[in-house]
C-alpha cells in the first residue's frame, strides 16, 4: 500500500500555514496530555506502595487527589484541542471548499457539461469532508501516539530493562500484526461497497421507472431482480462484517499476549524481590495503556488511505485546467455595441461541425433575429458570443476587438445572455436579483422592478427583497422567474443583449408584461433575439434563418417580407410555431 | 386487513423482531456471553495481584493464569466469530425485508406517481431509513447484553465491598441523568448543523447547476463569497456541535477517572488493613470502566431509537394508504433455493376487447388547477382513437388516467360492458400496453430491455424488433441485443428510446396499444413506417396521442382535447369542418 506522502504534506501546508499558532497551541495542548496519561500510573503505583507500607493517611489522600486533578486537567486539555482541531479543521476544508468552487466555475462549459452538479458536490464537499480529520488532527495525532508509545516503552525501560525491551519487541509486534490484517481484510470491504451501490443503482433505476413497470406489468420482474441482487450481496456482506470481526480479535489476541508477558515477567521480577507490587500494578496499567497509542496509529493511517483516494481527486480537479483562456485587452468604447462574426466554425466534438462557417455583421443599437430549428446551432452561436466555448476557426469581436483578446470580466459586464432557464437560488429575493453582489443598492433594485412591471409582485412579497425564494424557484411562476431574470439584466446595464429563446415558456399575460419590459430594455442597445414568436421577431431590423448550422438566408427584415421567394416570408406565411418547434 | 396507522418505534421494532425468531434469539445468547465475556479477564488479572500478594483463590499460579488468560481470550474469539457471522445474516434479513417490502408497496401504486418525493430522496430512504431500522435491531442484542454485563458486574463488586461499590456507582447514575439533560440540546445543535450543512451542500448545487449563468452574469466571486458565507456559519455550528459532544464525552470518561480516585480515597485506609486486596483494586477499577461504557452505551441508544422513529415515519410515508405494518410484514426473501416463478397473466376469450367504453373521468393535479374534466369517448376492436390537442390540454393526462397510471377523481371505464374496478391492475398486459412520452429504460441488454422478464422466443423478439423499425439500429450497435444500454450503458437517442420502448409493447401482444406522442422524437420517415408495419398486421386496436397528419389521418376516431375538456370528437373530416380548434391544430403542423 502506498501513501504519498510529499502530496500531503504539501496539501497540509499550504491550508495550514495560515494558522501556525493554532497548530503550535494544538501541540503543546497534546503534548501535556501525553504527560498526564504517563503520570497518572506512577501516581496509582506510589499509592499502592505507600498503603501496603502503612504510610499515613494524610499521604494517601493527597495521593487520590493529585489523581483526581491530574483526571480533571487531562479533561479540560481534551476539550481544549478538540475545540482547536476542529477550529483548524473547519477553517482548512473551507477554504479548500472555496478554491476548489472557484476552480470549478471558471472551468469551461465542456466540462460541466460533462459533470454533473451531483458529482461536483460529491467532489468539492464530499472529498473535502473526508479530508477534515487529516487537517483538524492527523499529523498531531499520528506524532502524539508515537511520543506516548514511545514514553510508555521509555518508562518501562527506566523500571527494568528485561520488561522495557520485552514490552518494546511486543509493541512492534503488534503494530505488524494489527496492520497487516487490516491490509488483509480492505479487499472484502470494497466488494461490499461495489454491492451496495449495485442495488441502490437498481432501486433507484426502478423507483425512477414505475410507470413503465406497471404499464409493461413487469412487476414480478422487478421482484425477481431485486431477490437475484440481494442474493449476491448476502455472502458479500458476511464477509466484510467478518473482516471487522477479524481485526477487533486479532487486537483481542494481541493484547492478551501483551498481558501474560507483563503478568509473567512481573511475577518473575516480584519473585526475586526487584520490584514492589506498585511496579506491578504500574507495568500491568501501562501495558493496556499501550493498546491506546496503537489503536490510535492504525485507525489514523486508515484514515489516511481512505483521505488518499480524496486526496487524488482533489488534485486532479485542481489540474484540470479551462480551455477557454481569459485575455488581457479591456473594451475601448462605451454605448451599444457592433458584433462581428467572421467565417466562424464551431465543433463540440472534433469531426461533428454544428456551425459551419458563419459571418455576420450586425451594427450599432440594431436587432437581429436568429430563427432555425431546434439543432440548427442558434444557441450555439450565442454561446460562442459570450465565450461559454471557444470558435474552432474564424473570430467573433465586438467594436472591432477580438473577444478571445478581453478580459472576462469586459464581456460580462458588457453582454447579457438570458435564457429559457431561469437558474434561481435557494436565497433572498435580492441576492437572487443582484446574483449576490452586496454594492447594488435597494432604491435602485425597487425602481428597476416597478420600471419593468413587476410593482404589484413587488407589494405581495411578504418581507420584500429578503423574502427567500424556495429551492428550485419554487413558488414563482416560470413567467415571474423570467421577469426576474430581465431585472437582472436591467441591473447590470450591458450594450449588447441576447435573449436565447426567453419568452417561449411563458403565458399570454406576462409575455405581453416582458413586451413592455423588452421595449424598455432593448432601446439604445444592440441585441440578438433567438425567437420563436411572430411578436418578438417584429422588432428585428435583420433576420439569420440558420440550417444545420448553415445561414440559410441573411437580410433586413423588411426586405425579406416584400419578396415572395424568401424562406423568411414562406416562414411567416406558415406561422411560426411549428416550424421552428 | 385491518388499519393500523399508530404503531410506535417499538412495535416496528418487535415485529421485525419475530420475522426471525429464532435467528434473533441465538443471536441474542450469543452477544450475551461476548458481552459478558471481558468480566474474566478482570477477574484473572485480580487473582494474578491476589496470588502475588499471597491470598490466591483459585491456586493455580502465575503460570496457570497465564494459560487461562490465553484460552479465555481463543474462547472469547471464536464466540466473536460466532456472534458476529449470527448477527451479520440477521441484520442483512432485517434490511432486506424492509427493503423488499418498500419496494413492493412502491410497485403497487399508480405508476405516475408512485413516491411522494424526489427519486434521490426515495433512494436516500432505501439506504439511510433501512440501515438504522437494521441498526436498531442490532443495538437491541448489545442493549441487553450490556446490561446483564453491568448486573454481573455490579454484583460481583458488591460482594468484594460494599460500601466502595455503592459510593463510587452513585456518581455514574448522577452523570447519566445529566447527560440525559444535555440530549435534548444535542438534538438541536446537530438539527442546526445538519440544516447548516444542507444549506452548504444545496447552495454549492445550486452554483453548479446555474454555472452558465454565473459566467455569463461575471458573478463568480459574488458568488464564492456567498457561499464562504454559508461556510462559515456551517463551521460554527458545527464547532459548536462537536463542542458538546466532547465535552459529555469528557464527563463519562471523567467519571472512570474520577471513579478511580474517589476508590483511592475511600480504599486506602482499607489496603493499609488489608482487607482491599490489589487485586480489587484492579478489578474495580477495571471494571468501572466497562460499567461507564454501558451507561454512555445506553445513553447513545435513546438518541439512536429516537432517531430509528424518525427513521420509520419516513419509510412509512411510501405505504401511503396501506397499512403501517406492510413495511415489517413478513415475506419470504429468496436468499436460499428456488427463485419465484415470474408469472404472466393469460387471458381467455371472454376476456379479448371488443369494446372499451370511458365515461366522465375526471382527475386533477394537486395544488394545481390543471387535470382533466368529465371525458368520456368509447371505441371498438381494431379502431384506432387519436386524441389530440396543443401543449397543456390534458392528453397525457387523459391516457395516464385511463390506464390507472393516475388515481383517478371519479368516473367509469367499461370493458366489454363490464366496469373495471382497478385500472391500475387491469391495464397491465396482456390486456394493454404503454410506451410513454419519455420511457425509461434500465441498465441492462436492449434483449432485456424488451423482455422484461418475458420468456424469451427469437422469433416474437424479432418479430417486436421489426415492428418497433429498431433492426437497422440494433444492427449498428456493438453487440446488438446484448448491447447494455441504460442509465448505465450505451446512450441511446431518444427516438430510439421510444422505439425499445414500442418493442417492449408489441412482444406483449396486447389487446389495446397505448401510445403517448410516440412521434415526438422520430422523423416522420420512421414514423410512417412504424404505423405502417402495425397496420400491416392484424388490425390493432390503438389508441395514440399525436398531433401529426399522418396519425390523424389513420385515425377512425379523434378527440380534441382544450382545457383538460374534449373539445369536440369525431373523424377527421367532420372536425376540420366544424371545430375551429382542430382546424389550427391541422394548420399548424406540417
Amino acid at each position: 500500500m502506498k501513501l504519498p506522502l510529499k502530496e500531503y504534506i504539501k496539501l497540509l501546508s499550504k491550508y495550514l500555514k495560515e494558522q501556525r499558532l493554532s497548530v503550535v497551541v494544538l501541540a503543546f495542548i497534546l503534548a501535556s496530555d501525553i504527560a498526564l496519561q504517563l503520570v497518572s500510573p506512577q501516581i496509582l503505583r506510589y499509592f499502592i506502595d505507600a498503603a501496603k507500607e502503612g504510610e499515613t493517611a494524610r499521604s494517601l489522600t493527597i495521593a487520590a487527589l493529585v489523581f483526581i486533578g491530574a483526571a480533571v486537567i487531562q479533561q479540560l486539555l481534551n476539550i481544549g484541542a478538540s475545540y482547536v482541531s476542529q477550529n483548524v479543521g473547519w477553517t482548512a476544508t473551507n477554504a479548500l471548499r472555496v478554491d476548489l468552487i472557484e476552480h470549478c466555475i471558471n472551468l469551461d462549459m465542456e466540462f460541466h457539461k460533462s459533470h454533473q452538479s451531483g458529482e461536483l458536490i460529491e467532489r468539492v464537499d464530499g472529498d473535502v469532508n473526508a479530508l477534515f480529520n487529516f487537517f483538524s488532527k492527523f499529523m498531531l495525532n499520528v506524532l502524539n501516539n508515537i511520543v506516548l508509545l514511545i514514553g510508555i516503552l521509555i518508562l518501562l525501560l527506566r523500571e527494568d530493562w528485561r520488561i522495557g525491551l520485552s514490552l518494546t519487541t511486543f509493541a512492534f509486534f503488534a503494530m505488524y500484526v494489527i496492520w497487516h490484517m487490516q491490509i488483509k481484510n480492505m479487499g472484502c470491504w470494497v466488494e461490499y461497497r461495489q454491492a451496495n451501490a449495485k442495488l441502490f443503482g437498481f432501486l433507484g433505476e426502478q423507483v425512477t421507472s414505475t410507470e413503465d413497470i406497471r404499464s409493461s406489468g413487469a412487476k414480478n420482474h422487478v421482484m425477481s431482480g431485486f431477490y437475484k441482487i440481494i442474493r449476491d450481496m448476502l455472502p458479500l456482506s458476511i464477509k466484510s462484517t467478518l473482516a471487522y470481526y477479524k481485526i477487533w480479535t486479532a487486537t483481542l489476541i494481541v493484547f492478551a499476549i501483551g498481558n501474560v508477558i507483563a503478568f509473567g515477567l512481573s511475577a518473575y521480577l516480584w519473585g526475586k524481590g526487584l520490584i514492589t507490587i506498585g511496579t506491578v500494578y504500574l507495568i500491568f496499567s501501562y501495558t493496556e495503556l499501550l493498546a491506546r497509542p496503537i489503536e490510535q496509529i492504525r485507525t489514523q493511517l486508515q484514515d489516511l488511505q481512505k483521505a488518499g483516494a480524496s486526496i487524488t481527486r482533489v488534485k486532479e480537479l485542481f489540474n484540470t485546467k479551462s480551455r477557454v483562456k481569459e485575455g488581457e485587452g479591456i473594451l475601448k468604447s462605451k454605448g451599444p455595441a457592433a458584433l462581428s462574426v467572421r467565417e466562424v466554425s464551431f465543433e463540440y466534438e472534433e469531426g461533428t461541425e454544428v456551425l459551419k462557417n458563419i459571418s455576420l455583421e450586425l451594427n450599432k443599437g440594431k436587432v437581429l433575429g436568429l430563427l432555425g430549428h431546434t439543432g440548427s446551432g442558434k444557441t450555439t452561436l450565442a454561446r460562442l458570443l459570450v465565450r461559454l466555448y471557444d470558435v474552432t476557426s474564424g473570430e467573433i469581436c465586438i467594436n472591432g476587438q477580438k473577444i478571445n483578446s478581453l478580459q472576462f470580466k469586459e464581456l460580462t459586464k458588457n453582454i447579457a445572455y438570458v435564457t429559457q432557464d431561469v437558474q434561481l437560488f435557494h436565497a433572498t429575493v435580492r441576492e437572487n436579483l443582484t446574483l449576490f453582489n452586496n454594492s447594488i443598492k435597494d432604491e435602485e433594485i425597487i425602481n428597476t422592478i416597478c420600471d419593468i412591471g413587476l410593482t404589484e409582485w413587488y407589494r405581495s412579497l411578504p418581507n420584500g427583497l429578503d423574502t427567500i425564494i424556495e429551492a428550485g424557484g419554487g413558488g414563482l411562476s416560470a413567467g415571474e422567474a423570467q421577469l426576474l431574470a430581465f431585472v437582472r439584466v436591467f441591473l447590470k446595464n450591458p450594450s449588447l443583449i441576447i435573449l436565447d429563446e426567453a419568452t417561449s415558456r411563458l403565458d399570454p399575460i406576462t409575455e405581453q408584461l416582458i413586451e413592455k419590459a423588452l421595449d424598455k430594455l432593448l432601446k439604445n442597445r444592440t441585441s440578438l433575439i433567438i425567437a420563436h414568436r411572430l411578436s418578438t421577431v417584429q422588432r428585428a431590423d435583420d433576420i439569420v434563418i440558420l440550417e444545420n448550422g448553415r445561414i440559410l438566408e441573411h437580410g433586413q427584415r423588411k426586405v425579406l417580407l416584400e419578396d415572395k421567394q424568401s424562406k423568411f416570408y414562406c416562414l411567416m406565411k406558415k406561422g411560426l410555431e411549428e416550424v421552428l418547434v | 386487513m385491518e388499519k393500523n396507522n399508530n404503531m410506535r418505534t417499538y412495535n416496528y421494532i418487535w415485529k421485525l423482531i419475530k420475522y426471525r425468531p429464532w435467528l434473533y434469539t441465538l443471536n441474542c445468547i450469543l452477544w450475551i456471553i461476548i458481552h459478558v465475556s471481558p468480566l474474566i479477564p478482570g477477574l484473572i488479572a485480580k487473582e494474578f495481584f491476589d496470588t502475588l500478594s499471597g491470598n490466591a483463590s483459585l491456586n493455580v499460579g502465575v503460570w496457570g493464569l497465564m494459560a487461562l488468560l490465553m484460552m479465555v481470550t481463543f474462547a472469547r474469539v471464536v464466540i466473536i466469530f460466532a456472534g458476529g457471522k449470527t448477527d451479520a445474516i440477521h441484520r442483512f434479513n432485517m434490511s432486506a425485508l424492509i427493503r423488499r417490502n418498500m419496494l413492493e408497496c412502491i410497485l403497487k401504486k399508480p405508476g405516475a406517481n408512485a413516491i411522494p418525493c424526489s427519486v434521490g430522496e426515495a433512494v436516500n430512504c432505501f439506504r439511510d431509513d433501512a440501515d438504522q431500522a437494521e441498526n436498531s435491531i442490532s443495538w437491541t442484542l448489545d442493549v441487553i447484553g450490556s446490561a446483564v454485563f453491568a448486573i454481573v458486574a455490579i454484583t460481583i463488586l458488591l460482594t468484594i465491598n460494599l460500601r466502595i461499590t455503592l459510593l463510587v456507582f452513585t456518581p455514574l447514575v448522577a452523570v447519566v441523568a445529566i447527560s440525559q439533560k444535555a440530549s435534548e440540546r444535542i438534538e438541536r445543535y446537530r438539527e442546526a448543523s445538519r440544516e447548516a450543512t444542507a444549506n452548504v451542500s444545496g447552495a454549492m448545487g445550486e452554483t453548479f447547476s446555474s454555472v452558465q449563468a454565473i459566467k455569463v452574469a461575471g458573478a463568480e466571486k459574488d458568488i464564492l463569497n456567498y457561499l464562504n458565507k454559508l461556510n462559515k456559519k456551517r463551521h460554527k455550528l458545527m464547532l459548536r456541535d462537536s463542542i458538546l459532544n466532547q465535552l459529555l464525552e469528557s464527563i463519562y470518561i471523567n467519571t472512570v477517572s474520577f471513579g478511580t480516585g474517589l476508590i483511592l480515597l475511600l480504599a486506602g485506609q482499607s489496603m493499609k488493613g488489608g482487607s482491599f486486596s490489589v487485586g480489587d483494586f484492579a478489578l474495580f477499577v477495571c471494571f468501572l470502566g466497562f460499567v461507564a461504557d454501558f451507561t454512555q452505551f445506553f445513553g447513545t441508544f435513546i438518541a439512536h431509537y429516537k432517531q430509528t422513529g424518525v427513521s420509520f415515519r419516513r419509510m412509512i410515508e411510501f405505504l401511503r394508504g396501506e397499512s403501517d405494518e406492510a413495511l415489517v410484514k413478513s415475506n419470504k426473501l429468496y436468499l436460499k433455493g428456488n427463485l419465484p416463478v415470474e408469472t404472466y397473466n393469460v387471458i381467455n376469450e371472454a376476456e379479448k376487447l371488443n369494446s372499451l367504453q370511458v365515461k366522465g373521468l375526471t382527475y386533477h393535479y394537486e395544488g394545481a388547477d390543471s387535470g382533466i374534466k368529465d371525458v368520456s369517448f368509447g371505441m371498438k376492436k381494431g379502431e384506432v382513437t387519436v386524441i389530440t390537442g396543443r401543449i397543456g390540454s390534458g392528453k397525457t393526462t387523459l391516457l395516464k388516467t385511463l390506464l390507472g397510471l393516475l388515481p383517478r377523481a371519479s368516473g367509469e371505464i367499461y370493458w366489454n360492458d363490464i366496469k373495471v374496478r382497478e385500472p391500475e391492475n387491469f391495464f397491465v398486459p396482456p390486456l394493454s400496453a404503454y410506451t410513454s412520452q419519455i420511457p425509461n429504460l434500465f441498465s441492462d441488454s436492449v434483449e432485456s430491455n424488451i423482455l422484461l422478464g418475458l420468456e424469451k422466443n427469437d422469433d416474437e423478439l424479432k418479430k417486436a424488433v421489426l415492428s418497433a423499425v429498431l433492426e437497422k439500429d440494433i444492427e449498428t450497435l456493438d453487440k446488438g441485443l446484448e448491447t447494455v444500454i441504460g442509465p448505465k450503458g450505451v446512450k441511446l437517442s431518444g427516438g430510439q428510446v421510444q422505439r425499445v420502448a414500442a418493442a417492449r409493447m408489441f412482444i406483449r401482444r396486447p389487446e389495446l396499444l397505448v401510445f403517448d406522442d410516440i412521434s415526438s422524437a422520430l422523423d416522420v420517415e420512421t414514423e410512417i413506417k412504424l404505423w405502417n408495419r402495425l397496420f400491416e398486421g392484424e388490425n390493432p386496436t390503438c389508441v395514440v396521442v399525436s398531433n401529426r397528419r399522418y396519425a390523424l389521418q389513420q385515425a377512425d376516431n379523434i378527440i380534441v382535447m382544450k382545457n383538460g375538456k374534449v373539445d369536440a370528437q369525431g373523424s377527421l373530416e367532420e372536425l376540420l369542418n366544424n371545430c375551429e380548434e382542430m382546424q389550427q391544430i391541422w394548420g399548424n403542423i406540417g
